[in-house]
């Protein structure tokens, strides 16, 4: 008896140790997920929103170059708090992720099996760059000095768009200074690790924001501009820079997804566009708009509510441009080319701008493939096309709406700078707006979770409701 | 033993001479419920020290003095005085008696107790009082029946298991209650409910701290039947329900799809159509791509239906456009379902054994629906050399469910679990005047398939859905869920107050489950689909638990301690195909188009623990307890991964100290504290990088958007609570009572942060969220006459209120959940936790709403009131008269907001039967505001003066959307949930074979009696506790219930 108590204790008592309570050893390594980091799987990663940064339907729907055509919403304004969180806890995060890891001692020697550090910070910084404009272009201050610091910064505050432009255009200048001849850089999926185009983005993205404070501050653009040009520039379409849909489900073209995967096609060609490119026997019409059932080019009713159409019996966007594996634009020649025209009628530059703007108008019908000297030549001969002198700036806007047709954020940008095309704004608004938005209203987690900053940002930039203006939309 | 026998001896020496006198009685002493025969009852002759006590078949036999009258008292039945007068057999049937059998309860450890020595609240339920209508779910039969536990339940319509929280929110995000069988941890849906011999709720953490981590939200244990020595038995206990849909909305029969009341009429073109299309010129055509309801007037006027544009007979018919006011009921089935159980035991003094089998065919009221599950157990127990006793239990659950339909918005959904396409469709987007058999007939004869929502007469493809009968009948899934738990133990009792117990514990699970889109369907670009998963989990516990029970003359002392390995792997296996199926009909992911999405986890955790318990007692009187538990987790940084916490609680029986009277039949109050440390879920403490889609021979990666910590620290609740139990009038009243405080602190939460910093969410140890609460359970047996008629009542309330104290510095908001356009459910510090934050229509001061244009307007980011009710519990009533029992179950909720998305969108798509109808000016709402429609909103203009603007009633509703204050109801609610009424037949016509037999009508969620969000919502049945986003209708069920003992 005695001796089976023995046992049973020393039982016990083996049973506890055996455990050795406090040491797991590996248990809580996760095998799931990599432990190592990947820059150029990163760097993939990152890139894949650059489409998705283009083709936000939203602005594209406020530009009136797409309406709703079942659920007349955003052409109503019916939206007003917009989440910009996926971007920074997204793509921005992991660009400023691989900067670390190529600037970081103890993981730079790592990283360079990527491609030389110096590169990679490089095409991180333009790219970087370029999200960040396309969020404070929409919604003005924003988080950016104090942002992506993880657990050091839990509540970034916001910062100044002025000073945000100030660095974009520092951060362009330096990271195009910063490529060295090592090694390319692995998993750019957007430009393949050219560093010739790379500097030829970066250089117009610096020229595109330096127009963009033609109104608010020329001084600062003019000089911004003129030193992006000498930089160099795109020089022809050849230089385009797009973003590649794949003909798989995993990466389809949104326009596709949403026109054939889902069947649902919630947007077409607004009327307002379809009855622009009509009036003035616009050759790029088909190339941008498709017929209805009818055999007929027919914008939907811009923001009517109810409806009465269908889907089939409006224009929806050209087939040719919502392949399941169609390119989007990000920057193009034509643009950077009514960009020059612009600058140079604001005399930032000595370049001529008819020359610019007709070059432009024929950069454009050769991206979308439809330049003929004939239809070239008979729609410049039109009197609302021909360059005026005196109406040069809508003249050149106008084209910018055509050339930016389905890439909303810029579209937009360039309308609440310029005031052209002028549009009626949608009947029957939501929330109360007479106007067409000029900017989107902060995310509900800044009031949630970040209430002092938020509160800070709008005692200073007013009221944060969609028509309040950013500061370079002077008026 | 031995030394008994000895005493018996002398005993019956003594009572010798005596024997001369007296007679010999005999009989049977059995259980009124099921005629069972009861073995072990004490017969006593009142007056005398002279007894007895029922052998193995009931039976007994007795030497009686003349007049004598005999006392049957046996635990948990009612004692029965009987004079035995001239009678030489006297059976006996004893009643019996709820409130006493709750007096030994199962608590920690899985260690029966007497409930009086208990300092923590501890409510248990029999059998009987649990299983009233054969549910065949155990969590679901709670609903009502323990003060302070809340069943969230879910439709039966997709065989839905429910949650439970017990004393509210114990952690910020909720926290689900760890569940016990016999001492293994497991899931309470995979238990047999007709295995269940006892459920016993362990609320407090002082209750709960020998459970280690996991019982931070309370335990539930369970004890299930097992052999009784002396006693063989075979029980059937079969029901046959008849099950139908509960409630629907009230939808309009007024008007049918579209979005304007102008007929729209075909319009030739030779240049598209075929020739022959050229009759069907001005034929009134509808928008057959709306699937709203703000369409033309149902006036009975030929039409062209969707249907006469697609293949068949009716291509080219013209039909009448009328009202289908049943075709959404029509839709739903009305099954029968089945549910069987076949339980063999018996039991000797070394040896017994139990083996149960249930097998249950719950076939949904959604066509082609099913579930069918098989539980198998036995529970066997082993006596050697009378010192060694080896123990087996063993429960297997197969559960097999065949296209279960989802609930939620619209047609969500996805691959694995299908789409919503009944409901969301129904209650949220329709056409109106449909026929149920337009919609039946989903398939053309060529193989594509048909629907009512196309995008013309030249396109038959569906827009936003295909038929509810494709998704039901093509769109399949099918669940197998095969669970095994149970035990091997081995107990040695080195003396009569000193044992060893060394258990072996296993829970596993394996769970395989595939969905398919059929080709050619709306889902999936119309190519099809496929996806499946698998998991297998595993639980090991080992334990081994010293267990000391002796009293010292007026002390005794109950003591255990010991240590458990508890070991935790689950894997998980997911595949999905991409882009479509390469082989239309070809369901594997082979056929995947493009490379398809797979998922392949592990996750494995242990925890190491060492507990003692020592409680000690004076006289029976006053007790006090004290736990001490010591946890080691693995998912902890290895700096912090050790934590202790204590527990004590002490009870005094203040009736015992008074003066026997007639009024207070018991009396105690007690009270304790606690703590429980709480850890985190595997790899939380480690950055790691997510693995994405790879875009063409590119391989991505990101930063997870939930940021891991490595100083990660325990998190501890730390629970006090106070109580009294009363007894009256010889426990005809009844009632305990439990005030309670939880302070849950430093708990690792997922905390929403700024996304600009990078990271939506980051590990953290936060906030201080307090928990208080009331709780009340009333019993009272306020008929029981002498002619067998019996009234019990059981009625429990309870009120909880959490708030969140604190958060982190800076912090101010936690986030629980989000919905349509911005409506919030957040636990924020100052406010009590559940806080709907959302639209809220603009009002002056006096609470007039102010309109612009007629309409509501509304502001952003107003609080809406708190999720908690005010109060909850349920009313069981028990009503016996001879053989006929009545159990009627009801439960309610009272206050506390919730989110209807159904109601919103029933209105919104113009359905809901508020759409239709006059205004007051006595014209149609629908009519045109020109002629005298429309709405007109009871507000102010901006300047004060009323308003006189009408809206249109579409446009009303449009501007609604989302409008979250509008859409937010109380929870309030009272429900019938539980009828049961059954006979037992008289033993005298049941013959020698059979022991018992009990007939009975039972009914399952046969009325709603007030619902104060209405509209077809049954939010004791949401998806979730603040919201439902497009529930299945609840299911109720009528049937009979057959039970047999032989």
């Amino acid at each position: 008896m005695k001796k089976l108590v023995h046992k049973s204790l020393v039982l016990a008592g083996l049973l506890m140790a055996a455990t050795a309570c406090n040491d797991f050893g590996d248990m809580n390594v996760s095998p799931n997920n990599p432990a190592n980091p990947n820059t150029a799987s990163l760097l993939t990663g990152a890139m894949r929103n650059v489409g998705t940064a283009v083709t936000n339907i939203v602005p594209a729907l406020y530009v009136q170059q797409f309406g709703d055509v079942t659920y007349i919403e955003e052409s109503r304004y019916r939206t007003v708090n917009f989440d910009y969180n996926t971007w920074y806890a997204g793509p921005l995060n992991n660009l400023q992720y691989i900067i670390d890891l190529n600037t970081n001692p103890e993981t730079k020697v790592a990283a360079a099996a990527n491609g030389s550090n110096n590169n990679q910070i490089a095409i991180a910084r333009i790219l970087k760059a370029y999200y960040f404009q396309s969020l404070t272009d929409r919604w003005g201050d924003i988080p950016y000095s104090e942002a992506l610091k993880g657990n050091k910064n839990f509540t970034p505050k916001f910062d100044k768009q002025q000073d945000i432009y100030n660095d974009l255009f520092k951060e362009w200048k330096e990271a195009v200074a910063q490529f060295d001849g090592g090694a390319t850089v692995q998993g750019d999926i957007l430009l393949g690790g050219n560093v010739a185009r790379w500097k030829k983005f970066a250089n117009s993205l610096r020229a595109i924001a330096a127009l963009r404070l033609s109104k608010v501050d020329p001084a600062k653009g003019k000089a911004e501009f003129a030193a992006a040009l000498a930089d160099g520039v795109l020089t022809s379409n050849a230089d385009n820079v797009t973003y590649r849909y794949l003909a798989e489900a995993n990466n389809e073209h949104p326009l596709y997804n949403n026109y054939i995967t889902t069947n649902r096609k919630d947007y077409a060609v607004s009327n307002t566009f379809v009855d622009y490119l009509k009036k003035t026997s616009d050759p790029r019409l088909p190339a941008l708009a498709e017929k209805n059932i009818n055999g007929d080019y027919v914008g939907v009713p811009y923001a009517v509510f109810p409806v009465a159409w269908t889907a089939q019996g409006v224009s929806l966007a050209a087939s040719t441009l919502r392949q399941q594996n169609s390119p989007v634009n990000v920057v193009t020649y034509a643009q950077i080319l009514l960009a020059r025209a612009e600058a140079a009628k604001l005399g930032w530059t000595a370049e001529d701008p008819k020359k610019l703007y007709e070059e432009a108008i024929k950069a454009s019908m050769e991206m979308y493939g439809v330049y003929t000297e004939a239809a070239y030549a008979a729609y410049l001969a039109q009197p609302d096309i021909a360059y005026n002198d005196a109406k040069a700036i809508e003249q050149i806007a106008m084209q910018r709406w055509i050339v930016l047709f389905y890439n909303g954020n810029e579209a937009w940008a360039e309308w609440r700078r310029t005031g052209f095309p002028v549009l009626t704004p949608a009947k029957n608004p939501f929330n109360n707006l007479t106007d067409v938005p000029r900017r989107l209203a902060y995310p509900t987690t800044e009031s949630t979770l970040n209430l002092n900053n938020y509160n800070e940002v709008i005692a200073r930039q007013g009221a944060d409701v969609l028509s309040t203006r950013v500061w370079w939309d002077k008026q | 033993m031995r030394r008994l026998l000895i005493v018996q001896l002398l005993l019956c020496m003594l009572s010798l001479p005596l024997l001369a006198q007296d007679r010999a009685i005999s009989g049977r002493v059995t259980s009124s419920e099921d005629g069972s025969a009861l073995p072990g009852v004490n017969i006593s002759v009142k007056g005398t020290t002279r007894g007895t006590s029922s052998d193995a078949n009931g039976q007994y036999r007795l030497n009686v003095p003349a007049g004598a009258r005999l006392v049957f008292s046996f635990i948990g039945f009612t004692t029965q005085e009987v004079a035995v007068g001239n009678q030489s057999v006297v059976d006996v049937r004893l009643v019996s008696d709820a409130s006493q059998l709750e007096e030994v309860v199962v608590t920690a450890l899985n260690i029966g107790r007497d409930k009086r020595s208990l300092g923590s609240s501890v409510q248990a339920i029999s059998q009987e009082k649990l299983n009233i209508a054969r549910d065949p779910n155990v969590a679901n039969a709670l609903a009502g029946k323990i003060a302070g536990v809340q069943v969230l339940g879910q439709s039966g319509a997709k065989f839905g298991s429910p949650s439970i929280r017990i004393r509210g929110v114990n952690t910020l995000s909720g926290g689900d209650p760890l569940y016990v069988v016999d001492g293994t941890p497991t899931d309470i849906n995979q238990v047999n409910m007709d295995d269940v011999e006892q459920l016993t709720v362990l609320k407090g953490p002082a209750a709960t701290a020998l459970y280690g981590n996991r019982a931070a939200g309370g335990v539930i244990v369970i004890t299930t039947k097992r052999a009784k020595a002396g006693d063989t038995r075979l029980d059937i206990n079969h029901s046959t329900t008849l099950d139908m849909v509960g409630m629907l909305p009230k939808y309009q029969n007024e008007y049918g799809g579209g979005y304007s009341q102008d007929w729209d009429t075909f319009q030739f073109n030779p240049a598209i159509h075929p020739a022959a299309w050229q009759a069907f010129n001005g034929q009134k055509i509808l928008d057959y791509s709306a699937d709203e309801s703000w369409g033309p007037r149902l006036d009975g006027s030929p039409h062209r239906s969707a249907a006469s544009w697609q293949q068949g007979p009716e291509f080219g018919q013209l039909t009448p456009f009328s009202p289908q006011p049943n075709n959404v009921r029509d839709f739903f089935e009305k099954p029968v379902s089945n549910n069987t159980n076949i339980a063999f035991s018996r039991g000797t003094e070394d040896f017994q054994s139990r083996i149960s089998y249930t097998h249950i065919i719950n076939n949904g009221i959604i066509p082609n629906s099913r579930q069918t599950r098989d539980f198998v157990s036995t529970k066997n127990s082993l006596t050697f050399a009378r010192n060694l006793t080896a123990n087996l239990n063993f429960n297997y659950t197969s559960t097999r469910g065949v296209n279960v339909p989802a609930d939620d918005y619209g047609s969500s959904g996805g691959l694995l679990n299908g789409f919503n396409q009944t409901v969301g469709s129904f209650n949220q987007w329709f056409q109106r005047q449909l026929r149920i058999e337009d919609l039946r007939n989903y398939k053309n004869p060529d193989g594509t398939f048909r629907s009512w929502n196309i995008g013309g007469p030249l396109d038959p493809k569906p827009k936003y859905w295909d038929s509810p009968y494709t998704q039901v009948y093509e769109n399949t899934n099918e669940r197998r869920d095969n669970r095994l738990f149970g035990d091997l133990g081995l107990n040695y009792k080195f003396t009569d107050f000193l044992s060893l117990n060394l258990v072996a514990r296993r829970d596993q699970r394996q769970y395989a489950q595939e969905g398919r889109i059929a080709y050619g369907t709306l889902n999936e670009a119309g190519r099809g689909g496929f996806a499946n998963f698998v998991q297998n989990a595993v639980e090991n516990n080992y334990e081994a638990i010293a267990s000391f029970n002796k009293t010292f003359d007026k002390i005794s002392v109950v003591a255990n301690g010991g240590g458990n390995i508890r070991y935790n792997r689950v894997n998980n296996f997911g595949q999905q195909t991409v882009g479509g199926l390469t082989t239309p009909g070809f369901f594997n992911i082979a056929a995947s188009k493009d490379r398809p999405n797979v998922t392949n986890q592990l996750f494995e955790r242990r925890v190491n623990s060492l507990f003692g318990n020592v409680s000690l007692g004076y006289n029976n009187i006053a007790f006090i307890e004290a736990s001490i538990r010591n946890d080691w987790s693995s998912t902890l940084p290895k700096a912090n991964n050790s934590y202790l916490y204590p527990a004590i609680s002490g009870s005094l029986i203040f009736s015992d100290l008074l003066p026997q009277n007639n009024v207070l039949t018991y009396g105690k109050i007690r009270g304790g504290y606690a703590q429980v440390g709480t850890d985190v879920g595997p790899y939380q403490t480690a950055l790691t990088y997510l693995t994405g889609n790879p875009y063409q021979s590119s391989p991505t990666q990101y930063l997870p958007t939930l940021l891991p910590n490595e100083n990660l620290k325990p998190g501890l609740t730390s629970s006090y609570e106070g109580g009294i139990d009363l007894k009256f009038l010889n426990n005809r009243l009844g009632l305990e009572f439990t005030a309670y405080r939880n302070d849950n602190k430093n708990q690792i939460i997922p905390l929403p942060v700024a996304p600009t910093s990078g990271y939506s969410n980051a590990y953290i140890n936060a906030g201080l969220i307090r928990t208080t609460g009331l709780e009340l359970h009333l019993y009272a047996n306020p008929v029981r006459s002498a002619d067998g008629f019996n009234w019990d009542i059981d009625l429990n309330v309870d009120r909880s209120r959490s708030k969140v104290v604190e958060l982190s510095p800076g912090l101010t908001n936690y986030q629980l959940g989000s919905t349509w356009r911005g409506l919030t459910i957040n636990a924020r510090e100052g406010e009590d936790w559940g806080l709907f934050v959302g639209r809220k229509i603009r009002r002056n001061d006096a609470g007039v709403p102010v309109l612009l244009n007629g309409q509501y307007q509304y502001d952003l980011n107003q609080p809406l009131g708190s999720v908690l009710p005010q109060f909850k519990g349920g009313l069981l009533n028990t009503l016996t008269y001879k053989n006929l029992t009545m159990r009627v179950n009801t439960d309610f909720i009272v206050g506390g907001k919730f989110f209807s998305v159904t109601r919103m969108f029933n209105a919104y798509s113009g359905l809901g039967a508020e759409t239709v109808g006059n205004n007051e000016l006595g014209k149609p709402k629908r009519d045109p505001v020109a002629n005298g429609g429309g709405l007109l909103i009871d507000g102010v203009n901006a300047d004060g003066t009323p308003n006189t603007n009408r809206v249109e009633t579409q446009d009303f509703y449009a501007n609604l959307f989302a409008l979250h204050e509008y859409w937010m109801y109380d929870q309030t609610f009272v429900k019938l949930r539980e009828v049961y009424l059954g006979y037992t037949l008289p033993r005298r016509i049941l013959g020698n074979r059979v022991k018992s037999a009990t007939v009975a009508f039972i009914a399952r969620n046969p009325l709603l009696i007030y619902n104060a969000v209405g509209g077809g919502v049954d939010i004791s049945e949401a998806e979730s506790f603040w919201t439902e986003g497009g529930q299945l209708p609840p299911v109720r069920s009528f049937g009979i219930n057959l039970r047999l003992g032989f």
